[in-house]
């Protein structure tokens, strides 16, 4: 008899262990604190190199995570609590109160209709607006309603509604939910699981850019982040794949992405992002596909394009898509007060020139943050998960039976999240079946 | 592609002088710089130029000697600090340029002291020592009796061996610093035979970087402009003073006059007295303006970096004043003895600002920073707040 | 079947992928009135959970009993679509896809006509489906056993986590010793030595009794499916035992001599010879391809150790799985590409790591045409980025990681040495910055040069290296002692061996393609069939070690549960038919056909755990007989009308 393993995040990497573990008869909890797995990938329009559509190739691999009854999803949680050891560890997780019950919920998005109050939707970057009851996203894993209570009417009233208002407010959700799902009363639950093994992979944030105010994001309104710009271009997105400034809604003619910011900086992130050339390389392919005449720069130091495919990707860009990069880091950006335009400031290495350049939108390549989760592994100097030896003993933490994958250990691409993640499911599968646990051996790698 | 013969011109990178005396200078960190152009793009003075500070540092980078001879940009820079800030790299590229400049004083200067001074301080103090001590030699090998009565200066030091002694110093501080700048020139011009514009039509950003401290203007703390202003034209008062007292003693000999000027009790004598009490103020004040921002540990001055010849700079310039407040102090208290020691210590300190500290340390700025924006501008480079000639391309101011 | 179909359409947008170009709702519309067409939808994307949920629900609601999904590559997403279709109670062969993306709006502009064609494909699929047949899977059961292939890093990796798992490991490799190129890299970070890794994990391979390694082996047969191969390997002769105790005394008089490709062509090697120090098996081998028989090595062994009778011997192993880990080439620069071949201290930077290698062939220290050089040079993207007409296009990855840290190195130990790194973009990726940074402490100086490659110019007054600085915008000319061209990783020149026997692809790079490059990473196209390591493109040491890892753990995927359920797509005889001609036997490329006697009547008899469902049979059959399920004659004959309307 096998014992569970804990999946500590739905993105990419955490569903391909996941999959491969429920695949090898293993009992799975994963767990992830937004309502569907997904991850950032969820948010992507295309894949670089190939410009996969990243929800094509996602999507069915989250759908599968329905199909294995050994998996079970734990969402809207965050771990509190690790202790314990390799084979035995015990994991206390708050779930948050959906105010919804998902045992009844079957995603119709009845109430979503009907809701009267509007916030920005997070999975949208706050492009657009959502309802306090919502579903994540239409192809959202699992497709289930859950009531934002800092928006909802009823369970955070507006003050002077409350004053004059007798008894509870709104609740038009629970009075048209055909399968009577609602639940105003749901407190939020802890859950303690006893685990043979945990494999971390939380993924990671954006470094807010507001650290960096020379770039005017959040007070230029045509200034986005990568991922802002992946929900314009997407076509589930915002603008149903429009890419539309916020200050009048209208199409960019010259976009520039700007890379490295925050990161290679030893005022910020000292670590490389490691993937946000190429992610800005194919975006700008994307603005192009999108609108032909669209003129696209991209500001970099130097163009990481070391992956399979990747120089190939790049040189494309430049020569069938007349994709322009400049060399030379931009520093400052300054906004046209009337029209709204940005005016970026840097200089053309390849000149000598100190040059201003006027673009209508920006997209800033900002710097990717681990998000750790509260357990008691070692992190680097930068805040990644630390590896116990990469050589000897690849995706194990400082901590026998806690395991991590993706980004949350190093900046990487979709590629080596997934090697990873299988390489981790399988580690965590010895440990559930029972067998022996892995010795560490002095200098690494385990006793066979 | 294939390896063809390249012109003589081709620079060719030899191995590590340059980067070695930067080293030397304060400048290591220069390898850190990763070229990204943030220095540039940041810098308020970029704009009205055709090149760039990121070149400059990368031609030390390259060991290319003779293109960092050539490039005035580091005088173009008024250390504002704004590029140390934001590179993402901190590699201090205002504390590089400091030590470019430091490093181009020590080419321009034919006498070879100015790289040894620079770089270590027991060479700058023990020439700082030895010059005082010889100067106190002169002093006692010239000295006249020492009126115990009345403060009676002539006696003590007659003006005309005291005059022997100042062109003495001044002759050999002018060659020096002449002759840096004639190399200044060479270095700059390169092998331009036929410069752009003729040196009177550039004669008036010549006299606005010389006479308004330009670019200091442009620091967003006046103050630091102010404190330039007033070093400059205590200095110019004081030796348009001098040559007042030169011509009236010797070119055109005028005892009466020379008398007066030197009496304060007169009062021609009290007029001179306040002008120098006015310089010496100024001075004074700016040197003790520059202490007190540096001791604030304010951004600018840790981004440029106190090094030890701009100590001995602040130092002996504070004690020739003070030492001249001091006897202008016991002669009007009528300290016959005290004023003799201040005199005798004041002017031996003389030789050290002529031929150490403004030769080879910052004061030098004050005579390089505006000629080489001058030749620059002869040799049709962009400067900024050049004066251009209405229909040169470049409009007024 | 004998009951009327019920046909279920559905179109996909796939986001705006197929919508931007195909009418999807006209194409449903047009769906509806195709003939045993009950339902007909469009869905933004189908193969999400609503989407498939469609499908469901409509098969229970609606008693479908043939579904047609119109929308991408059925390489894509045929499985998922089955697996709807079957957890909705249908037989998943009941399925037929219509490819419109790849097909149709990926590759065609003008909307109307995309339509139509859209429309077409729909109609074919339709009248397919309406004559599917229900197909069952069959099980085989697996063999718990796997062969690795390459005794590098990667394959080491995949070795030891295998038989951690239970499964007993047949690791072959190809040259005397396992340890591939890592044991030949001096310096993998700055603390770690390719050696160090290398030697924990042979020690950890020797003490394992569940892997038994082949070295002077090569894989000359593959035969079988995922989980059942059967594979022949070929073990060549060492002509040496391990009575040897490396006293080197044969080497002395052994008379050919040859570059020794352990030192990448620095020093020389004798036919007789020990790789390299810590070798494994850690005796000495004669390189059978070039020894004359001479005798002197057997003459001089003092233990008997050396035996040139010894034949080459061939096994037959039965694997459940097959793992690829083969490595790489380095690149090896043309004669005068970079000057090299023209002067000794022109080396490559495998060569370096050889001279900074405290058992390389300078003992550790920097010696470059007999000195150390006062000036060194790295010259980025040897071979790759399209920088000189030989090179590939590709970046190799690695290199500029690996210049950085030998640059460090060499500063570290020879502070007088100057350091020149001449590149293109330097690609420290992810926590690697930190060396870039490091490097600057350490006055390595950066060179850059953009569209045109530097030159390498070898006159009497010493090597220069001219390039056009891109930042100061003039030519330079830059006098050095020693070159280090950064050559690149390229494909295995006898990657076509590896490629003959077991049938995996090749993609455009000229490495292995994967299965898919983003989602399977490890798996090659072939079911059973995995890669690791350097063979898909290039990768560093610790990317190639977690590869390994991964492939072992998607081999255990494959064979854990005991069994492998086959595709029932294969060719079947129809023996009334078969005439016993025997033309499919010889276009089978699997050897799946044989001819068999049944009642006196020669009959081609299909081995249906071999057959691949290629088709090839179907073709060359000449009556009729063999049909391949899924793809019966009437079956591709109805959707070949339908094709025209």
């Amino acid at each position: 008899m096998s014992k569970p393993v804990l999946v500590l995040g739905g993105g990419i990497a955490g569903i391909q262990a996941a999959l491969d573990l429920a695949e090898q008869g293993v009992d799975v909890y994963l767990v992830d604190k937004l309502p569907s797995v997904g991850g950032k990938m969820a948010q992507l329009d295309k894949t670089f190199p190939t410009l996969d559509c990243a929800s094509c190739i996602l999507t069915p691999k989250m759908a599968a995570l329905l199909r294995y009854p050994n998996i079970k999803l734990i969402m809207c949680s965050e771990v509190q609590e690790v202790s314990g050891s390799a084979g035995n560890f015990l994991v206390r997780i708050l779930r948050r109160p959906t105010y919804v019950n998902w045992d009844l919920c079957n995603g119709c998005g009845t109430c979503v209709e009907k809701c009267p109050k509007k916030v920005p939707d997070e999975f949208n970057m706050g492009l657009s607006m959502r309802k306090a009851i919502h579903i994540m996203f239409p192809q959202a894993v699992p497709r289930k309603a859950l009531i934002d209570e800092k928006a909802c009417i009823r369970l955070n009233p507006p003050p002077e509604l409350k004053e004059k208002a007798k008894g509870p407010l709104c609740g038009i959700c629970e009075r048209v939910c055909p399968a009577k799902a609602v639940d105003f009363s749901q407190k939020p639950e802890t859950i303690e699981l006893n685990v043979a093994a945990i494999i971390i992979a939380t993924g990671m944030e954006l470094y807010d850019p507001r650290n960096i105010p020379e770039y005017g994001y959040g007070k230029y309104q045509n200034v986005f982040t990568h991922l802002e710009f992946e929900r314009l271009v997407s076509a589930t997105g915002p603008t149903q794949g429009e890419i539309v400034r916020r200050s009048d809604g209208r199409h960019p003619k010259r976009i520039a992405w700007i890379q490295c910011v925050g990161s290679r900086d030893v005022r910020f992130n000292s670590y490389c992002s490691a993937f946000c050339c190429m992610a800005a390389t194919k975006e700008a392919i994307l603005a192009k596909e999108h609108m032909p005449d669209v003129e696209c720069t991209i500001y970099y130091m130097d163009i990481r394009a070391f992956g399979k495919g990747f120089n190939e990707f790049v040189n494309r860009a430049k020569k069938e898509f007349g994709i322009k990069y400049v060399r030379g880091k931009v520093v400052k950006i300054d906004e046209n007060p009337s029209t709204k335009n940005l005016v970026v400031t840097y200089e053309d290495t390849a000149s000598s020139y100190m040059k201003k350049e006027e673009h209508d939108m920006v997209v800033l390549a900002v710097a990717i943050r681990p998000s750790c989760p509260p357990i008691p592994v070692d992190l680097t100097a930068d805040g990644f998960v630390k590896l116990r030896d990469p050589y000897l003993d690849p995706v194990s933490t400082t901590k026998d039976g806690i395991f991590v994958v993706g980004v949350v250990a190093g900046a990487k691409d979709i590629p080596d999240s997934v090697t990873e993640a299988s390489a981790a499911a399988a580690r965590a599968a010895l440990i559930a079946k029972g067998y022996e646990v892995p010795v560490a051996v002095d200098g690494g790698g385990y006793l066979a | 592609m294939s390896g063809g013969i390249f012109p003589p011109t081709v620079p060719v990178i030899k191995g590590g002088k340059v980067t070695g005396s930067l080293k030397k200078l304060g400048g290591g960190d220069l390898f850190i710089c990763y070229q990204c152009g943030s220095c540039t793009a940041i810098c308020p003075v970029s704009e009205e130029l055709d090149t760039s500070f990121r070149k400059a540092i990368r031609y030390a980078q390259l060991e290319l000697e003779d293109r960092l001879l050539s490039d005035p940009l580091p005088w173009l820079c008024y250390y504002c600090g704004e590029c140390t800030k934001t590179c993402p790299r901190d590699a201090k590229p205002s504390r590089i340029m400091d030590s470019l400049r430091r490093y181009l004083i020590s080419k321009y200067d034919w006498t070879h002291v100015a790289g040894l001074v620079q770089s270590s301080k027991l060479y700058l103090t023990l020439a700082n020592i030895v010059l005082f001590v010889l100067g106190l030699l002169f002093i006692y090998l010239i000295h006249g009796p020492m009126n115990q009565e009345k403060v009676d200066l002539s006696g003590f030091l007659p003006p005309s061996k005291v005059e022997l002694m100042g062109i003495s110093v001044g002759i050999v501080s002018l060659a020096i610093i002449l002759g840096g700048l004639y190399r200044s020139y060479r270095f700059i011009m390169h092998d331009i035979t036929n410069p752009a514009r003729g040196p009177l039509s550039s004669l008036p950003t010549l006299a606005k970087y010389l006479l308004l401290q330009f670019p200091m203007n442009r620091c967003e703390n006046k103050r630091r402009w102010i404190d330039h202003l007033l070093i400059f034209y205590g200095f110019l008062l004081l030796g348009m003073m001098t040559l007042t007292l030169f011509i009236v003693l010797t070119v055109a000999p005028n005892p009466e006059v020379f008398a007066s000027l030197r009496n304060p009790s007169t009062p021609l004598g009290s007029a001179w007295l306040l002008l120098g009490a006015v310089a010496s103020a100024m001075i004074l004040y700016s040197i003790i303006s520059s202490i007190v921002n540096r001791l604030r540990g304010k951004d600018i001055y840790y981004i440029t970096a106190t090094t030890h010849t701009d100590i001995a700079f602040i130092i002996v310039v504070l004690l020739i004043t003070l030492t001249g407040i001091f006897v202008l102090a016991f002669r009007l208290l009528n300290q016959p003895i005290l004023t003799y020691y201040s005199y005798a210590i004041h002017l031996a300190l003389q030789p050290l600002l002529f031929l150490i500290e403004l030769p080879f340390s910052k004061f030098s700025h004050f005579i390089y920073r505006p000629f080489i924006a001058y030749f620059a501008l002869m040799k049709g480079m962009r400067i900024p707040n050049a004066v251009l000639k209405r229909g040169m391309g470049g409009g007024l101011l | 079947m004998h009951e009327e179909p019920r046909i279920g359409v559905y179109i996909c947008h796939c986001g705006l992928n197929i919508a931007a170009t195909v009418d999807v709702k006209e194409v449903a519309e047009y769906a509806k009135t195709l003939p045993n067409v009950v339902v007909a939808r469009d869905y933004v994307f189908m193969c999400s959970e609503p989407g498939q949920n469609l499908i469901k629900d409509d098969i229970k609601n609606l008693g479908l009993n043939r579904v047609v999904v119109a929308a991408c590559s059925p390489s894509m997403h045929e499985p998922t679509f089955r697996s709807a279709v079957e957890s909705a109670g249908l037989n998943k062969y009941l399925f037929e896809m219509a490819n419109i993306r790849e097909h149709c709006s990926w590759v065609h502009g003008d909307r109307k006509l995309a339509t139509e064609k859209a429309k077409d494909l729909v109609r074919m699929a339709v009248a397919k489906a309406a004559l599917l047949e229900p197909l069952e899977e069959k099980e085989f059961p697996v063999y718990n056993s796997v062969l690795v292939l390459g005794g590098g890093v990667s394959g080491m990796r995949a070795a030891l986590e295998l038989a951690r798992y239970g499964f007993d490991v047949y690791l072959v490799e190809r040259s005397p010793t396992l340890g591939g190129k890592a044991a030949l890299i001096g310096h993998v970070d700055l603390q770690t030595r390719g050696s160090d890794i290398v030697n924990k994990m042979i020690e950890l391979i020797r003490r394992n009794s569940r892997i038994h390694v082949f070295t002077n082996s090569e894989l000359i047969e593959l035969k079988g499916f995922a989980g059942n191969y059967e594979c022949k390997i070929r073990v060549y002769p060492r002509y040496v035992n391990e009575r040897c105790n490396s006293c080197g005394e044969c080497e002395e008089v052994c008379p050919i001599d040859v570059a020794n490709e352990y030192d990448f062509g620095l020093s020389r090697r004798k036919a007789i010879f020990l790789p390299f120090k810590s070798a494994y098996p850690p005796y000495y081998v004669v390189d059978h391809r070039i020894c004359t028989k001479c005798g002197e090595c057997t003459r001089v062994c003092r233990f008997n150790a050396i035996d040139l009778t010894e034949e080459p011997k061939e096994l037959n192993l039965n694997v459940g799985a097959l793992i690829i880990a083969t490595g790489y080439d380095a690149y090896r620069p043309l004669k005068g590409e970079y000057g090299h071949g023209f002067h000794n201290n022109i080396v490559t930077l495998f060569q370096l790591e050889r001279l900074l290698d405290p058992e390389g062939p300078t003992r550790g220290e920097l010696i470059i045409g007999g000195k150390v050089p006062r000036s060194i040079a790295f010259i980025q993207c040897v071979g790759s980025r399209n920088t000189t007409p030989n090179a590939r296009s590709y970046c190799s990855r690695m290199c500029c990681t690996t210049a950085i840290t030998d640059a460090i190195k060499i500063r570290e130990k020879y502070p007088y040495v100057d350091v020149y790194i001449v590149y293109k973009d330097i690609m420290t990726y992810g926590s690697d910055e930190s060396l870039y940074l490091e490097a600057g402490r350490r006055l390595v100086r950066f060179v850059k040069f953009e569209e045109e490659p530097p030159s390498v110019v070898i006159s009497p007054e010493g090597i220069f290296i001219d390039l056009y600085e891109y930042t100061i915008q003039e030519r330079i000319r830059i006098p050095v002692d020693a070159v280090v061209l950064s050559t690149g990783m390229i494909p295995r020149r006898d990657l076509e061996d590896v490629v003959r026997v077991t049938r995996v692809s090749i993609g455009g790079d000229g490495f292995l393609r994967e299965a898919h490059l983003k989602l399977a990473p490890v798996e090659s196209p072939t079911k059973g069939i995995f890669l690791a390591g350097a063979v898909t493109g290039p990768k560093n040491i610790m990317e190639s070690i977690r590869m390994g890892s991964a492939a072992a753990a998607k081999a255990m995927d494959l064979l854990s549960k005991g069994k492998v359920v086959a595709e029932p797509m294969i060719a079947s005889v129809n023996e009334d038919i078969c005439s016993g001609c025997a033309i499919c036997v010889g276009v089978c490329p699997y050897d799946a056909i044989s001819i068999k006697l049944v009642d006196s009547d020669r009959i081609a008899h299909v081995e249906e755990a071999l057959c691949m469902g290629c088709g090839s049979c179907v073709a060359a059959c000449p009556s009729g007989a063999m049909q391949q399920f899924g793809f019966k004659d009437k079956q591709v004959r109805a959707q070949v009308l339908a094709a025209f309307g």
